[in-house]
């Protein structure tokens, strides 16, 4: 079971890079980072008209909200490349008959779907730690600002990437790849739209949105997870000012998720992980 | 289906061919019913180990060479490693990609991946090959290359069973075929039982009246010129009556079997439904 998992996972690999699908990410990823990097450079060298510059507190704490905007941004891109990874993989292999060829060989049909998710994760999984690593060094280079817990944020953003490739994989058995890929986006826009709304509604005791929102994170835990990710790079004394400016600020997380919910979390992606066998058990080809 | 036959699998457009294959291969679900391939359950590993398909629909992925594409399916088929590189260097020599083997799919016209497909479905040398459509994209020389290969795979032991449109092709490799329309059997059984007995026309040069009353006594009819017809003759009777009567003195200008094609016999039975 292991060895046909691990064949189709290989395939995504060599895939990956004989498409030059990583590498050409990988590229305008660090385009963009190098974007940052400059932007950085030119705060942190800012003269006032007085002629000083930013001092280096200044330049902490406006880095620090910089680090949970730009990492917002990386969660969208991560995101993008999930949908993209997961319509690629099953859907289009659905429609372009590929996988005629594939499932009447000895192998059961969840080694086929458990090898692409293996496979798909570990790319998105690759992609996302990389990077996103290249990213905070960047940014400690530039300014020496290090947020207080920068592992743990990378593994929240690629728990976010998880949630739009397990949707992207479980839909694409069944609909169309692009339709797949469309609907998981808007699901992870709607996630954060509900966050934005329950950020808002929590600083103005709406108790009404605060469920509905909470309802959509439990659906939809993509923005869940992405709270995690921000309160990891946020600084102790950004979380400690906890006014109502910060309550409603829709980028601050005042705390990280609980542990019921990631313990939901990882629930959710394992009832995906066995809706998406179940579907594509079921799926005439 | 008999093991070790070249079964043929006929039938219009709609009438349910790719389905039924699609069924016995685990693609599609079967509403009620059971099958077996060569006595193992439908679906099991083992059936499917002993099974090699080339489908109607032949993709294969373009980003990998042909060798690649077949390393990968002798991986999940389990083919000793050792044996794995001449194994398939092997099938891709017999499918004409010898050559080629090393190009990357994408690259390929259809009518090589095609020649691919069916080099794909013959790894591990299954005992039981399924081919749908195998020549719709192959031109003239491919199309005889195949109706070449599916002899030499049924005198190594394969069962193959040929899903085709081509009634000609089906008619010059198969043992057996099946009529289905509309999702039923309408005919099944050898081409001797399906196409009827085989006629002869027999043209001489010059019908001499000894020869005419030798033929009369074995049954023939005359056209009234130099020629004779037998309406009913075995087939395997043939050679014998040709022997005989060039021996009795007859100079014999040309034999020709006379039967309804395969063609003709399928328009009949779809017309009979």
């Amino acid at each position: 079971m292991i060895g046909n998992i691990l064949l189709v996972a290989s395939l995504i690999w060599r895939e990956a890079t004989r498409r030059r699908l990583l590498p050409t990410v990988a590229i305008f990823s660090l385009v963009l980072i190098g974007a940052t990097a400059w932007g950085l450079n030119r705060i942190a060298t800012f003269h006032n008209p007085s002629g000083h510059t930013i001092s280096h507190y200044e330049l902490t704490v406006l880095t620090s909200v910089l680090v949970v905007m730009m990492a917002f941004m990386f969660c969208i891109i991560v995101s993008l490349v999930s949908a993209f990874l997961g319509a690629l993989s099953m859907g289009v292999e659905i429609e372009n008959g590929i996988l005629l060829a594939i499932v009447p060989r000895p192998l059961r049909r969840f080694e086929i779907v458990l090898g692409k998710l293996l496979g798909n994760i570990f790319l998105m999984a690759a992609y996302t730690i990389v990077i996103g690593a290249i990213e905070l060094a960047v940014v400690r280079g530039v300014t020496g600002y290090v947020p207080p817990h920068p592992v743990v944020a990378l593994l929240y953003l690629t728990g976010v990437g998880a949630v739009t490739l397990l949707i992207t994989m479980c839909l694409s058995v069944r609909v169309s790849a692009v339709a797949a890929g469309f609907a998981a986006i808007v699901l992870f826009g709607l996630a954060r739209i509900a966050g934005f709304a329950d950020t808002i509604a929590s600083a103005l005791n709406n108790t009404a949105v605060q469920q509905a929102s909470l309802i959509v994170s439990l659906v939809v835990p993509s923005d869940g997870l992405w709270r995690g990710a921000a309160f990891a790079l946020e600084p102790a004394a950004m979380v400690g000012l906890g006014g109502a400016v910060q309550r409603g600020n829709p980028f601050i997380a005042l705390a990280p998720p609980a542990y019921a919910y990631l313990a939901w979390s990882a629930a959710w992606a394992i009832a995906f992980v066995i809706a998406t066998i179940a579907l594509f058990a079921r799926r005439d080809l | 289906m008999k093991r070790g036959e070249i079964f043929g699998f006929l039938g219009p457009n709609g009438a349910g061919k790719t389905t039924a294959v699609k069924m016995l291969l685990g693609l599609a679900r079967p509403n009620s019913g059971d099958a077996a391939i060569l006595g193992q359950p439908l679906n099991s590993l083992k059936a499917r180990h002993i099974t090699g398909y080339l489908p109607e629909l032949f993709r294969y992925q373009e980003w990998l060479t042909a060798r690649e594409v077949c390393r990968w399916h002798a991986a999940l088929l389990r083919i000793d490693a050792a044996k794995r590189t001449s194994h398939i260097d092997d099938i891709l020599q017999r499918v004409g990609l010898g050559e080629r083997a090393d190009e990357r799919v994408g690259t390929f016209s259809k009518g090589m991946q095609q020649r691919l497909g069916l080099g794909v479905s013959l790894l591990g040398e299954p005992q039981l090959i399924v081919l749908d459509e195998p020549t719709s994209a192959l031109d003239p020389v491919g199309r005889a290359d195949v109706r070449a290969l599916l002899p030499q795979l049924k005198a190594k032991g394969a069962t193959i069973f040929l899903n085709s449109h081509l009634l000609a092709e089906v008619e010059a490799v198969c043992d057996r075929v099946a009529v289905i329309d509309r999702g039923s059997l309408i005919a099944t059984g050898s081409l001797d039982e399906l196409l009827g007995h085989l006629a002869l026309r027999i043209s001489f040069v010059e019908l001499g009246e000894s020869l005419r009353r030798n033929l009369s006594a074995r049954g023939a009819a005359f056209d009234g010129g130099s020629t004779a017809i037998f309406g009913h003759i075995d087939e395997s009777a043939v050679p014998a009556l040709i022997t005989d009567l060039v021996q009795n003195g007859a100079a014999i200008k040309a034999v020709q079997p006379i039967r309804r094609t395969l063609e003709e016999r399928f328009l009949e039975l779809l017309k009979e439904e």
